[in-house]
């Protein structure tokens, strides 16, 4: 039975994002969202304003536009999770996260509005996954020119959160 | 706090399932809490009542189980309120924002004053009227 119990089917993504959904433990979808903002949240506040703009190597993102980049694409994954969910299956365009970084200014902003900001943002995308029903969770789209379906979402959602998080203490000393 | 003891106890009052969480609510023990709950609900319970009275803590896994439980039970058309949380716990639900997921109250009892979060109000004869915007808002 299709629920945010289930993972996403292969068919219901495009092979690029098995990447992030591999990374999402069994176990329920809401469960993992809100557990991983209370956990993430907890390794970035130990970040001062110092450490927050630095980078492992030149040309990789600071500590603060990896936080940035997680609030973008959290909201957009989860936009796209809406339209789908409500029905809408207009073709929603891709988005490019190197433009968006820069653009965004992250290393211009404190860390605790970036880190705020994106505890917002989470909080949003489980009242949105917390409310929405088997059925529409197995609802499908198309993003980014392939077909994905809510739930997919959901997961890469989590997945990409994860992804960055592993990067943090991996390579960020977080 | 020590080392994760937690117990849970439920009792039935006619349609109200009053489930007292004793101890830490966290990763280890979260799904004595779930099975519990949703225990009532199999069994014909449609208002279920957290009791926190006893509970010290509650960590990121806990917090998650209760999010889903909140689901859980909505799809059940079952309410669920929290009670009894201590200022810290309390803290933690406003602090992550997930606050509004869930009702809140101060005593544990079918009686209890306190709002589910998942109940709308019936509407009222003026909101049905009162409705002035000509675009896609004038059916919000």
């Amino acid at each position: 039975m299709a629920s945010t119990l289930s993972r996403p089917g292969a068919e219901e993504h495009s092979p690029y994002y098995s990447r992030y959904i591999e990374l999402v433990p069994e176990g329920n979808l809401v469960d993992l969202l809100v557990e991983q903002q209370l956990d993430t949240l907890g390794m970035l506040r130990r970040v001062d304003e110092e450490r927050g703009t630095y980078a492992y190597a030149p040309g990789k993102w600071t500590i603060k536009e990896v936080i940035g980049h997680m609030s973008d694409a959290e909201r957009v994954f989860s936009y796209r999770a809406l339209r789908f969910a409500r029905g809408d299956a207009t073709p929603l365009a891709s988005f490019d996260e190197n433009t968006y970084v820069p653009a965004g200014r992250f290393n211009d902003r404190r860390m605790g509005s970036l880190i705020d900001e994106f505890q917002s943002i989470r909080a949003a995308t489980v009242h949105l996954f917390r409310y929405l029903s088997d059925e529409e969770m197995t609802r499908s789209g198309v993003a980014s020119g392939n077909p994905i379906s809510v739930r997919a979402l959901g997961y890469i959602v989590a997945g990409h959160e994860r992804h960055h998080a592993n990067l943090l203490r991996e390579r960020y000393g977080l | 706090m020590g080392g994760g003891h937690m117990s849970v106890h439920s009792r039935r009052e006619g349609e109200t399932v009053i489930v007292s969480v004793e101890g830490q609510l966290i990763a280890g023990n979260r799904q004595q809490l779930r099975d519990a709950v949703l225990s009532g609900i199999d069994s014909g319970g449609r208002s279920v009542i957290i009791d926190f009275a006893e509970t010290g803590y509650i960590d990121s896994a806990g917090l998650g189980a209760l999010v889903s439980l909140s689901k859980r039970v909505r799809e059940a058309a079952g309410s669920l309120r929290l009670t009894n949380l201590n200022e810290d716990l309390r803290t933690l639900f406003e602090l992550t924002r997930l606050d509004t997921l869930f009702a809140f109250e101060d005593g544990a009892g079918p009686g209890s004053a306190g709002m589910a979060a998942d109940l709308p109000p019936r509407p009222s004869r003026s909101d049905a009227v009162s409705k002035p915007w000509p675009d896609g808002d004038a059916r919000a």
